[in-house]
């Protein structure tokens, strides 16, 4: 391991990946800080650029992208009252108060050191929890595969949207489409509809182009759009010293919220909108004077954009450990590490333990980057809010068409990525999310392994039960299963009840 | 009436029975694991089909869209697709980038020219990109000779 840390370390200091990485920086918070264009959006866009890097300037590039889009969106969020990505939904409740105030350096100081803050200490939980973990993966077994896909797919059919049933649904739509091609066990042809193009599957990198791009597209010009305000700030003298000691003097505040952050960002399918919100009325509920929430206060704006930060690294822990995205955009990093033929999971760490570590190391330096990014480049980012969409979202199109085609260089991938694009707006004005769909595809190749691999097991050993559900390891997965498969009911009941009773006071 | 609940419930039910038909000849190995899919898909549509027929007041999928803005960009993607293997990608591109640049234009300030201009800077960008920087081949058309 001091040899990978070493190496990490060297692979960083290296011009031309540190150049990529900020580059990322940068191109993530422009992206990030234009209302409709989401983090995912802009690395699924960027993936097929980086398939003909090597495997270090790719990933330190998409982490450095990662981690700009999620603080970007803080600056829409604060000059114009609209979250530039869903992140920042919790940034808009003192930031754009304090805009209206006259204060938008404040919040936009505050937002950057935030930021920076809260993404260096996700990175390095990410950095000390992932390698312990990923030894407890290497002890998995087909059952504990087959458990661990089960607990993913009911933890984001239940998160990942306002409906369970629909949730679940999604799940297994996607688990259909990962049956698509050549059966991992026995090699059988399945569900090609006599299409040779399908024979190999379907490239996951080009369904999520599809799934994550072309939806957003769409909505972007489903109704008319309107510019916003002008936005315009001075820079006053001292104001942003002024801030970032008074941030300095609340590191309770911003630990705080980064560990919520972090942690949320480790539960599959609860991304940084949920660490936001959740980090944001911890704040709310610690504070002094919580009736200054809302109207103007900084911690609100601290609170909201260390946790969103944090939980970049966070929502890396379940894919660099056992290949389950945390979060969308990392579904976005399992397609590009699958590029560059690693599996993610825990033979990175032994297999690619160098380019794993420059990874995880970067993430550190990609936010330093970005704080200081944010610091001096906020101001001028602001002025693109206002990009028209009919550049945008042409642009958008184009970039989709070129990199889909760029991976395989066939032009049937385009029409894939299209017809995925097109079903996944219809899903979504359904009121089905693309996140369980896409998990259910990523998974199902990991449950179908475990479910086969585990009945030969249980019949040369006699027993389906034993293998199942007796390994001490499986039990665990199958508890969590349970939990997160209940908790919907269980917080759905507890909502009900007060509405009952204010029902029955009526 | 019908809703996008009825509707899209109706639509996976159809899908998980031809799928079922296409993996009927599947090997027990084979077949398995895709059948609890099915399986498991029919059912939760079916539960939604009912709740669907039951809750009444459920909101139109497409509530507020603007077909006459949506529809030509559908439509717009599509024939860039087709125009991709015809006139290959340098042409198809330039076209629709300045089409739906003017097009997408409500302040009405985007001359032709200028939506021109920029659609082929920008094509011209990504083309020697792809082509001399990452050797990516980009489609030339049918016309051409691809």
């Amino acid at each position: 391991m001091p040899a990978d840390f070493i190496a990490a370390l060297s692979n960083i200091a290296q011009p031309t990946n540190f150049l990529i990485m900020a580059i990322g920086v940068g191109f993530g918070i422009i992206v990030g800080a234009l209302p409709g264009l989401t983090a995912t959006m802009a690395m699924a866009l960027l993936v097929p650029f980086t398939f003909t890097m090597d495997a270090v300037p790719a990933l330190m590039g998409l982490g450095g992208i990662y981690v700009g889009a999620i603080y970007g969106g803080c600056i829409a969020a604060i000059l114009v009252n609209t979250p530039g990505t869903p992140s920042a939904i919790a940034t808009t409740f003192d930031g754009f108060p304090l805009t209206k105030k006259g204060k938008a350096e404040h919040a936009l100081v505050t937002a950057a050191f935030s930021s920076a803050v809260g993404g260096v200490i996700g990175a390095v939980v990410l950095l000390l929890l992932s390698p312990p973990l990923a030894s407890i993966a290497l002890k998995f077994g087909p059952p504990e595969y087959f458990w661990l896909s089960i607990f993913g797919l009911t933890i984001i059919a239940t998160l990942a949207s306002g409906s369970m049933l629909k949730g679940l649904i999604g799940g297994g739509i996607g688990l259909l489409l990962s049956q698509i091609g050549i059966a991992p066990l026995g090699g059988e042809m399945r569900f090609t509809f006599g299409l040779y193009q399908l024979q190999a599957g379907l490239s996951l990198i080009v369904v999520l182009i599809g799934f994550f791009c072309i939806p957003e597209v769409l909505s972007m010009i489903e109704k008319k759009f309107s510019q916003h305000d002008s936005i315009n700030y001075k820079p006053q003298k001292g104001v942003a010293k002024g801030i970032i000691s008074d941030l300095i003097k609340k590191p309770i505040l911003l630990l705080r919220s980064a560990v919520i952050g972090a942690f949320v960002g480790i539960v599959p399918g609860a991304g940084g909108n949920i660490a936001g919100l959740v980090s944001y009325n911890e704040a709310v509920r610690w504070s002094k004077k919580p009736k200054e929430f809302g109207k103007g206060n900084i911690d609100g704006v601290a609170a909201s954009e260390a946790a969103n930060n944090a939980e970049v690294g966070g929502s890396l822990v379940p894919l660099m450990t056992l290949g389950i995205p945390g979060a969308a955009p990392a579904a976005i990093l399992l397609g590009a590490l699958m590029l560059q033929g690693m599996r993610p999971g825990p033979e990175l760490y032994i297999n690619y333990g160098d380019i794993t570590y420059t990874f995880l190391f970067s993430l550190i330096v990609a936010n330093i980057v970005m704080g200081v990014m944010a610091f001096y480049g906020a101001r001028h980012v602001a002025k693109l809010i206002n990009l028209p969409v009919s550049y945008l979202a042409p642009m958008v199109v184009f970039m989709t068409v070129i990199g889909s085609y760029a991976i395989r260089n066939n032009i049937v991938d385009v029409i894939i990525m299209i017809l995925f694009g097109l079903v996944g707006y219809v899903t979504k004005k359904a009121g089905f999310h693309p996140g369980p769909i896409v998990l259910g595809l990523i998974l199902g190749p990991i449950a179908e392994n475990g479910l086969v691999q585990s009945m030969l097991m249980g019949k040369s050993a006699g027993s389906m039960f034993e293998v199942f559900f007796t390994r001490p390891l499986s039990i665990i997965l199958i508890l969590l299963c349970l939990v997160s498969a209940g908790w919907p009911l269980i917080s759905n009941l507890r909502n009900k009840t007060p509405d009952k009773e204010a029902d029955a006071n009526a | 009436m019908l809703n996008k609940d009825i509707i899209s419930a109706a639509i996976i039910l159809i899908i998980s029975g031809i799928f079922w038909s296409e993996g009927s000849g599947l090997s027990e190995m084979g077949g398995f694991f895709p059948r609890i899919i099915i399986i498991v898909l029919a059912l939760f549509s079916g539960i939604q089909l009912i709740q669907s027929l039951i809750k009444k007041n459920i909101e139109p999928a497409f509530a507020g869209v603007e077909a006459k803005r949506l529809i030509p960009m559908i439509i717009g993607v599509i024939a860039y697709v087709g125009a991709i293997i015809l006139i290959g990608f340098a042409l198809a591109s330039l076209l629709f980038l300045a089409v739906f640049f003017k097009l997408l234009d409500n302040t009405k300030k985007v001359s032709p020219v200028k939506s021109v201009v920029i659609a082929s800077l920008i094509t011209a960008v990504f083309y020697g990109v792809f082509n001399y920087a990452f050797l990516v081949p980009l489609p030339v058309g049918i016309v051409f000779g691809g």
